[in-house]
C-alpha cells in the first residue's frame, strides 16, 4: 500500500481519499462478502450470527418474563401470571378502576350512573341490602341473573326485562364475564355510591361458581340464600 | 429543472464547496454563537447547583429557567444549526450536487434562529412548558417547524440534483435523520402541548421524544460523520462494509423503542418498559457491527491519529458512541435503573450522546470543511489543539463526576437512614467538579469560536493567505481509495 499522504498541517487537514473513490469502492463492497481462505472459514459472520441469535433468544425470554400480562394497568413486570401461580393480583384501586369501567359499559344502563336505579323498575345499588349483604348471594345473582319480581329494602321492582346473567356460557347471557371481571365489578359497586363493603376476591367468585355450575336458569328471590 | 446547469463530476473539484460557502458559514456562525450562549447559561446553571446565592437576585436566571434555557440553546441552537450545516455539506459532497441558490436557505436559517431565540428568551421569561427537551413555549413551535422544513428541503434538493450513482452509508443516516426529526418533534408537540394525551401516556411520549432526539437525530448525524471521515482520513475502506446496512436498520428500529426504558418504575404499563429495555439490549447488534466497521478500519491506519486533528475528534466521537450505547444497555437492567433513575447519572447519559458523539464529530468535520469552503488555512494550529484537549478533558471530567455523583446520590436516596439534606450535601463535590468541567469546555469553545472568526473575517489573515500560493491540500485532489481484497 502507498504511504498515507502527509497530513502535517492541522490547519488544512489533507484527506487520504477522494469522496468519489470512497463511494465507488464502498458501492462495490456493499454486496461483497469477504471470501474465506481456501480450506478455512470466516469467523466474523459466524460470531455475529451467534451474537444476534443469542441476543434475540435472551431478549424474548426477558420480554416474556417481564411482560406484565400486556395489561395497561400492570405497572410492575413481575406481577405476571405464571403457570401454577394463579391469577394476576391487582392492588385494590386498580380492581375498583377496572370494575368502574365495566360498570360504565353495561350496568349503568339500568342502575344509572349514580347507582340509584329507577324507582319501581330497576332496583338501586346505593345502600342496597343485596349489594352490601352476603357475597355468596350477590355473586350468584351476577352469574345467573335474577327474575322479577324483586324486593329490596322493602320496595318491589317489576320490569319486562330481568337482571341478565353475566357468567360465562349462561343461556341467554351475552356477557361471558370471567370470574375476575365479576369480582371487579362487584368490588366496584360495593365501594361506590356510598357503599362501604369489602371487595370481592376473585377466588370467592370461583368458589361460588363451582357450587352453582350445574344451574342453567336465572334465580328468583325465593331461591336465593337468606339475607346475610 | 430542465435548465439545471451541469453538475460537477468530482466532489473534490471545488464547485460544490463554492456553492455551499455562504449558507454553511451562516449556519455554523449561528451554531457557534449558540454554543457560546449555551456554555455561559450552562455554567451559570452548574454554579447555582452548589452555590444557590450566585446571581440569586435575578428572576430571569433562577435555576428552573436557566437550566432548560441552556439545554434548549445547546440542542436547538448549536445542535440543529451545526447538524444541518454538516448534513448539507456532506449530502452535497456525496451526492455530487451543487446548491442552486443560497438566498432562501439563508432566510430560513435566520428564521430558525429567530425562533430559537424567542424560545430561549421565552424560557428565561418564565413561559417554559416544563417538558424536558421541549421547554420552548408553544408559540415558537410552528415557526421552528416551518424554518426546519425550509432548511432541510435544500439538503434533499442537493441530493436530487446530484449526479452520483451511489449512496454511501453516511447519506443513509443523514437522509433518515432529516425525516426523523420533524416526525419526532411534530408528534411530540402535538401529543404533549397542542392536544395533550391523557395521564401517564404523556410520560411515555416525552421519553420517546428525548431518546429519539438524542439517538435518531444527534446520534445518526454523528454516525454519518464518523462513517465519512474514518475512510476519508485513514485512506482505507470500511471493514465489513456489507454489514453496515444491517446496522443501520437495526439502529433505526431499536433506537425508536428504547425511550420508555428511562421510565423504569414509573406508573406506565410494565410491558412498555420491558419493550424499551429489550430494545436497549438489542442495540448491541448494530453496536457490534459499528465496532467492526469503525475500529477495524481505524486499526488499519492508526498512524493518522498522530497527525490528524480531525481524526482525533472523530475517534473520540466513535469511542464515546460505543461507551454510551453500552451504558444504555447497563442502565436498562432493572437493578441498575433502580439506582440511577432520577439522579445525575441519567442527566450525564443525555449529555454524553449530545456532546461526546454529535458535537465532537461536528468539531472534527468543521475543522476539515472550513478550509475548503473559504480556501484558506485555519489561522491558529495551536487553538485547534487547545480546543481538542479542553473538549476531551471537559467531557471526561464532566461525565465521570456526574456519573459518580449520580451513583452516590442513587445509593443515598435508596438508604432510608440518610436524611435528604445529607444526600444533597454528599453530591456537592461532584457538582463542583462538573462546574469545573463546564468551564473547561467553555474555554475550548472560545478557542474554537476565535479561530472561526479569524478564519472567516480577519482581513490580515485573508490578505496573507491570498498573497501565498494556495496550499496543495486545497488544490490537489486526494488520492483514490484503494479497494483491498478482504
Amino acid at each position: 500500500m502507498s504511504a498515507i499522504p502527509s497530513n502535517s498541517d492541522p490547519r488544512l487537514e489533507a484527506a487520504a481519499a477522494s469522496d468519489d473513490s470512497i463511494q465507488r469502492v464502498h458501492a462495490g463492497l456493499l454486496h461483497t462478502k469477504p471470501e474465506p481462505e481456501p480450506g478455512g472459514y470466516a469467523l466474523a459472520p459466524l460470531l455475529l450470527l451467534g451474537l444476534m441469535s443469542g441476543l434475540i433468544l435472551g431478549c424474548c425470554i426477558f420480554f416474556v418474563q417481564n411482560r406484565g400480562a400486556f395489561d395497561p394497568l400492570v405497572y410492575n413486570g413481575h406481577l405476571n401470571t405464571k403457570p401454577g401461580e394463579g391469577p394476576v393480583v391487582l392492588p385494590p384501586e386498580q380492581i375498583i378502576a377496572k370494575g368502574k369501567s365495566l360498570y360504565a359499559q353495561t350496568c349503568i344502563q339500568c342502575h344509572m350512573a349514580d347507582g340509584k336505579g329507577v324507582p319501581g323498575k330497576y332496583p338501586p345499588l346505593a345502600g342496597s341490602d343485596i349489594v352490601n349483604g352476603s357475597e355468596d348471594r350477590v355473586i350468584r345473582i351476577l352469574l345467573h341473573g335474577l327474575k322479577d319480581p324483586i324486593t329490596l329494602n322493602g320496595a318491589t321492582f317489576t320490569t319486562s326485562e330481568k337482571m341478565p346473567p353475566f357468567g360465562p356460557g349462561m343461556p341467554g347471557g351475552l356477557y361471558n364475564y370471567s370470574d375476575a371481571k365479576i369480582s371487579y365489578v362487584l368490588s366496584y359497586v360495593r365501594s361506590d355510591f356510598g357503599n362501604k363493603s369489602a371487595l370481592v376476591e376473585e377466588s370467592k367468585v370461583t368458589e361460588v361458581h363451582k357450587q352453582v355450575a350445574a344451574r342453567t336458569t336465572s334465580w328468583t328471590m325465593s331461591e336465593l340464600p337468606a339475607s346475610p | 429543472m430542465s435548465a439545471a446547469p451541469a453538475q460537477p463530476t468530482s466532489a473534490e473539484s471545488g464547485e460544490i464547496d463554492a456553492s455551499l460557502k455562504v449558507p454553511v458559514i451562516v449556519l455554523l456562525a449561528f451554531a457557534i454563537l449558540w454554543l457560546l450562549g449555551a456554555s455561559a447559561l450552562g455554567v451559570i446553571a452548574a454554579i447555582k447547583l452548589h452555590t444557590p446565592a450566585f446571581l440569586g437576585g435575578c428572576e430571569f436566571l433562577t435555576y428552573g429557567r436557566v437550566y432548560p434555557a441552556a439545554l434548549n440553546a445547546l440542542a436547538y441552537g448549536w445542535g440543529m444549526n451545526a447538524g444541518l450545516a454538516v448534513a448539507l455539506w456532506l449530502m452535497a459532497r456525496l451526492a455530487r450536487g451543487t446548491l442552486p441558490s443560497g438566498g432562501l436557505l439563508i432566510v430560513a436559517t435566520v428564521f430558525w434562529n429567530i425562533g430559537v431565540k424567542l424560545g430561549v428568551l421565552g424560557i428565561l421569561a418564565g413561559d417554559s412548558n416544563s417538558i424536558t427537551w421541549l421547554e420552548m413555549p408553544a408559540y415558537v413551535v410552528p415557526f421552528l417547524l416551518v424554518a426546519y422544513a425550509l432548511i432541510a428541503a435544500w439538503v434533499l434538493a442537493v441530493l436530487r440534483r446530484g449526479t452520483s450513482p451511489y449512496l454511501y452509508v453516511s447519506q443513509w443516516y443523514v437522509l433518515a435523520a432529516l425525516f426523523w426529526f420533524p416526525w419526532l418533534y411534530s408528534a411530540a408537540q402535538l401529543m404533549l402541548v397542542f392536544r395533550p394525551v391523557h395521564g401517564t401516556v404523556q410520560a411515555i411520549v416525552a421519553a420517546w421524544y428525548s431518546h429519539g432526539l438524542l439517538g435518531l437525530w444527534f446520534g445518526s448525524l454523528g454516525l454519518a460523520l464518523i462513517y465519512y471521515f474514518i475512510p476519508k482520513v485513514v485512506g482505507k475502506p470500511i471493514r465489513g462494509y456489507y454489514l453496515s446496512s444491517l446496522a443501520f436498520w437495526a439502529y433505526a428500529i431499536f433506537t425508536a423503542w428504547t425511550g420508555v426504558s428511562r421510565l423504569a418504575g414509573a406508573p406506565v404499563p410494565a410491558w412498555t418498559q420491558t419493550a424499551g429495555r429489550t430494545a436497549s439490549f438489542m442495540l448491541l447488534v448494530p453496536l457490534g457491527i459499528i465496532v467492526v466497521n469503525l475500529f477495524l478500519t481505524l486499526a488499519d491506519g492508526l498512524g493518522a491519529l498522530a497527525t490528524s486533528m480531525v481524526l482525533r475528534f472523530i475517534t473520540v466521537a466513535a469511542v464515546v458512541f460505543v461507551l454510551c450505547t453500552v451504558r444504555g444497555v447497563i442502565l436498562a437492567l432493572p437493578s441498575w435503573a433502580g439506582i440511577t433513575q432520577l439522579t445525575w447519572f441519567a442527566t450525564a447519559s443525555d449529555y454524553v450522546l449530545l456532546y461526546g458523539v454529535f458535537s465532537m464529530a461536528v468539531f472534527g468535520a468543521v475543522y476539515y470543511l472550513m478550509p475548503r469552503l473559504v480556501r484558506r488555512a485555519w489561522p491558529f494550529a495551536g487553538l485547534i489543539q487547545v480546543h481538542f484537549w479542553f473538549a476531551l478533558i471537559g467531557l471526561v471530567v464532566g461525565v465521570v463526576s456526574l456519573s459518580l455523583g449520580g451513583l452516590q446520590q442513587g445509593r443515598d436516596l435508596a438508604n432510608d437512614k440518610i436524611a435528604f439534606a445529607d444526600v444533597t450535601a454528599h453530591a456537592l463535590p461532584y457538582l463542583q467538579a462538573a462546574t469545573i468541567a463546564g468551564i473547561i469546555l467553555t474555554l475550548g469553545h472560545l478557542a474554537f469560536a476565535f479561530n472561526f472568526v479569524k478564519l472567516v473575517i480577519c482581513p490580515q489573515h485573508r490578505a496573507a493567505s491570498a498573497a501565498a500560493p494556495l496550499p496543495a491540500a486545497l488544490t490537489v485532489p486526494p488520492p483514490e481509495l484503494q479497494a483491498t481484497a478482504r
